[in-house]
């Protein structure tokens, strides 16, 4: 298995290094600018599920994500993203199933309200809104709504926008992300509101939806230029539960933090791949959840 | 251009390989829902009871205990049959029995006395894997139970939980009769008088072909113990006459283990597919602790667990007795 793994990875990466012509990642595109990104974590996890007959959601999972974004104009952009999961799910004696989801592709602007320059520093502040189109597989058998909630889990429950089925999302975020070579530092608040449109296949017998699911993302990242070629990254995140769009069935802790490190390896500066690993170290996925995985950028 | 896609597309391949390969024995197939469906959403309307509230069976309903119990976390069992219209069990194979078409297991699952679950296995058509699965939780006042048709985890709040519809193949699809505690061996030990055992079923004409004596496990106490628990509890996998799988490989293993107890195969202990299968390679003659099947039975966790499904507690009794097997070889 290990030697399937490394020989993957290196066929992979040289499949990477020469399907990229070089470049890498400039936060601030030019007016007409586009930029693509491929995102795939893998990883394990048991989650909270709000059923009571299946309290929690365990498994491993694919969650994928391809993004573009488009500049409008110098601070103005266009943004899409869509998420899939592909994962296995736990069954309550123990095997598995094979189970596949969409979650909500999401579309939105970013404007970036503040680009300053001082000597080798620079400091930027972007604000974004996203809506997200309600599009999450949920059915009766509840599998896609498990996979999707393990994905959550993968990602640290950092994005309920993407895996809450049965909901329309709204999200507000800001992002401040300073730089001065070899250091950068972004920091970002999300503030997903999940406005409920449908129950989901949850049964109405075990499960109460809420209207509204509001909650609050904050995250921060430092960045550290080895070479050319590499950047390491830390970063972690903390989730807050401030309204659950489905009412817990057991005691869930409305908090959770997510750490992340990463190595950013450049090519040129108009393509980049990140390769990460994410965990967390509390909470309900404390001990339980663990992913890594790969994301492609690339400036067009 | 054109070296660059196949290289993209074989990294593509490599990893869903990666993501699928044909190792992951535990993925099983999910249950059809409209099979399920199929069944009744009450415990009381699959034929158990004459009155649930009594506890009264109804007609044609028999009890029965098979002598070497599959182990449940220490959860008490009750297990019931309905043969339809007392049509006999084809016994042309002693240890395959085929069932006719109609007929209806049950097994019902209580923790510290409180009635958690029944399962309720029913033969719907004549073939060998014509068989619906589903488990009924009780409700709390336990006046009935309600199918179940995705399991529940810590069912009624203990940590006792019901398997979904479709896990119930994992271990049942492993053999051709599908029942696994109903058979020659598992019922050749007399049973409490308002139960049924071999004797009965012989007597009362329910076997087309009976045996001619009742087949008893070979060995002293704790060989005879060690190869009942084994036979309960490993052999539904681990067997070479398992049924063939169309769909992904489920709890199916590849080696050549075989923990059966077979009824043309109990001359003596050497005799049995355990001692010519696995003792000497699972199990290390005299040394418990580096035998693999003894630390599989002693371990839980994700992937190094005997058995692998619905239990997450050692059986303790057995492990000792096993212990005591492995010391004695």
């Amino acid at each position: 298995m290990k030697v399937k793994i490394a020989f993957s990875a290196a066929v992979l990466s040289w499949a990477a290094r020469t399907a990229f012509a070089e470049p890498a990642i400039d936060p601030a595109l030019p007016p007409g600018g586009a930029q693509i990104e491929a995102q795939a974590h893998f990883g394990v996890a048991t989650t909270p599920f709000d059923v009571t007959a299946l309290p929690e959601a365990k498994g491993q999972a694919f969650a994928l994500l391809a993004s573009g974004r488009y500049a409008l104009s110098v601070p103005l952009s266009f943004e899409l993203r869509a998420p899939l999961v592909l994962g296995s799910v736990a069954q309550p004696a123990g095997s598995y199933v094979d189970a596949a989801a969409l979650g909500n592709p999401q579309m939105g602007v970013r404007y970036r309200f503040i680009q300053r320059r001082s000597g080798e520093a620079t400091l930027g502040l972007a604000g974004a809104f996203e809506i997200g189109i309600p599009l999450a597989s949920h059915a009766e058998d509840l599998m896609p709504n498990r996979v999707l909630a393990i994905a959550d889990g993968i990602e640290g429950r950092a994005h309920p926008e993407w895996f809450t089925p049965g909901v329309l999302p709204l999200t507000p975020s800001a992002a401040l992300r300073w730089a001065s070579a070899p250091w950068s530092v972004e920091t970002e608040l999300r503030l997903p509101l999940l406005v409920r449109i449908s129950e989901a296949n949850l049964p109405s017998t075990s499960t109460d939806t809420n209207v509204l699911g509001f909650a609050a993302v904050a995250g921060a990242e430092a960045r550290y230029r080895l070479s050319r070629r590499l950047s390491l990254a830390a970063g972690a995140h903390l989730f807050f539960d401030i309204a659950p769009s489905v009412a817990h069935v057991r005691d869930v802790s409305r908090v959770q933090d997510f750490e992340r490190l990463g190595l950013h390896i450049h090519f040129g500066s108009r393509a980049a791949l990140v390769v990460d690993l994410q965990t967390a170290i509390a909470g309900e996925l404390g001990g339980s959840t663990v992913a890594g995985g790969l994301r492609a950028v690339v400036n067009l | 251009m054109q070296a660059n896609r196949l290289r993209v597309r074989c990294a593509i391949v490599l990893v869903a390989l990666l993501g699928s390969s044909c190792g992951r024995y535990w993925v099983c197939d999910e249950v059809d829902a409209t099979q399920t469906a199929q069944l009744p959403q009450r415990l009381s309307e699959t034929g158990l009871y004459a009155d649930i509230a009594t506890g009264a069976l109804a007609p044609g309903v028999w009890a029965y205990t098979p002598q070497f119990e599959l182990w449940s976390d220490g959860a008490e069992k009750q297990r019931w049959i309905l043969l339809p219209n007392d049509r006999p069990i084809d016994t042309s194979n002693l240890d395959e029995w085929r069932f006719p078409q109609g007929t209806k297991v049950w097994k019902q699952f209580s923790v510290g006395g409180v009635r958690i679950e029944t399962r309720l296995l029913e033969k719907r058509g004549p073939g060998d894997a014509d068989w619906l699965s589903l488990a009924y939780v009780w409700s709390p006042d336990a006046k009935d139970a309600i199918a179940a048709p995705l399991g529940a985890i810590d069912a009624q709040h203990t940590d006792h939980d019901v398997p979904a519809a479709g896990e119930c193949s994992a271990c049942h699809a492993g053999r051709r009769s599908f029942i696994l505690g109903f058979s020659a061996i598992q019922l050749a030990a007399s049973a409490a008088t308002d139960e049924i055992d071999l004797d009965t079923l012989i007597h009362r004409g329910l076997l087309s072909n009976p045996p001619e004596s009742s087949p008893v496990v070979p060995g002293n106490a704790v060989e005879a113990a060690a190869l009942g628990y084994l036979h309960a509890n490993c052999s539904h996998c681990h067997n070479q006459t398992r049924p063939a799988r169309s769909g992904a490989r489920c709890f199916d293993p590849e080696k050549d283990d075989d923990f059966t107890l077979e009824v043309a195969q109990l001359d003596d202990v050497l005799s049995t597919p355990t001692y010519r299968t696995v003792v000497g390679h699972a199990v290390k003659r005299g040394n418990p602790d580096d035998s693999k099947l003894y630390k599989l039975v002693t371990s839980r966790g994700l992937f190094k667990q005997m058995p692998p499904l619905a239990t997450e507690k050692v059986d303790s009794a057995a492990v000792a007795n096993l212990r005591l097997w492995i010391e004695g070889l």
